[in-house]
């Protein structure tokens, strides 16, 4: 049991906090979603959002293109193949310590 | 759904007003481009207004998400059903009872209404029929409940639904085709103002974010 317990001190922790965590989650069934959405999705403020989705671009976990639609600027995140196996392995760590 | 519906219906109203030695009747290719025509001429400006209406009032309202790889494999729907059911309370439950009876009751009775006027060995077809009229009961409830609580107006659209199909079940008896154009009319008009008002309801609760700084 405590073996079990002691892959929680492993678990990766760019999505072990529960913003990232929700991003990441909203992101995994998807093939790409705009800001706005998870703008709606998770509650944040745009500055919160965008602060964690820099710490998980930058540890490759989500991809971020800027573009336009139309004259509209348009932010499209996708989760990265890193970022997919880190979350599997992160729910996997998890079921295995509870 | 509903406009499927609706075309379905059209098309077998279309189909029954043409001349029975019409080359759209008679020839196998031409009632295929009959058929495929009037569902395109339906189903065509619909998919337009349904890309429109994402376009032009979802997307900038709540966000753009594009499904795809990966949903199969998450079990995120899965969950999203389980954790539902769980949810699952005792009023929504003895409603769904409720109207489950009522539908059962009016199903026995019109079986028994028909029985009175088909000969005996006619009442596996309309057994079928109720089973037929049930099938769309059944089908917008369950999607009602898998969209959630916020619609539960959906509920009076069903017994509305209800009430409709034992009306056309009382008045087009025996005959499946005869029964199937009012029916297929019927619910995709109920399902496209079903719709409406799901988009009055977002439009009210929604509103586009006033600036773009991300």
């Amino acid at each position: 049991m405590n073996e079990k317990i002691r892959v929680i001190s492993e678990l990766d922790r760019v999505i072990h906090e529960p913003g990232r965590l929700m991003i990441v989650s909203l992101l995994w069934p998807v093939k790409e979603c705009d800001f706005l959405y998870l703008l709606n999705a998770t509650k944040m403020n745009k500055g919160n959002l965008s602060s964690h989705l820099a710490k998980l671009e930058a540890a490759d976990y989500v991809k971020i293109e800027k573009t336009y639609r139309g004259k509209v600027p348009l932010t499209l995140l996708r989760l990265t193949h890193a970022g997919s196996v880190a979350y599997e392995k992160y729910r996997k760590d998890m079921k295995a310590a509870f | 759904m509903g406009m499927m519906l609706i075309g379905f219906g059209l098309l077998g109203y279309l189909e029954s007003i043409l001349p029975k030695d019409s080359i759209w009747r008679t020839n196998y290719i031409c009632h295929l481009i009959f058929s495929y025509g009037v569902l395109v001429l339906v189903l065509g400006p619909c998919y337009l207004i349904r890309w429109g209406i994402k376009r032009r009032i979802t997307f900038p309202r709540t966000g753009y998400v594009a499904l795809g790889v990966g949903a199969h494999h998450t079990g995120v729907n899965g969950g999203d059903l389980a954790a539902k059911l769980k949810k699952f309370s005792w009023v929504i439950f003895i409603v769904v009872g409720g109207i489950a009876a009522a539908v059962a009751a009016g199903g026995c009775y019109l079986v028994w209404i028909l029985c009175q006027h088909a000969s005996s060995t006619d009442w596996i077809v309309s057994a079928g029929n109720i089973g037929y009229l049930v099938f769309w009961v059944l089908l917008y409830a369950f999607w009602i409940w898998r969209m959630g609580s916020e619609y539960r107006w959906k509920w009076l659209m069903l017994s509305f639904m209800a009430l409709g199909l034992f009306v056309i079940g009382l008045s087009v008896p025996g005959n499946f085709i005869e029964m199937a154009r009012p029916v297929a009319l019927f619910v995709g008009m109920v399902w496209v103002v079903s719709g409406l008002g799901t988009l009055c309801s977002y439009l009210r609760h929604t509103q586009p974010p006033t600036s773009e700084t991300e």
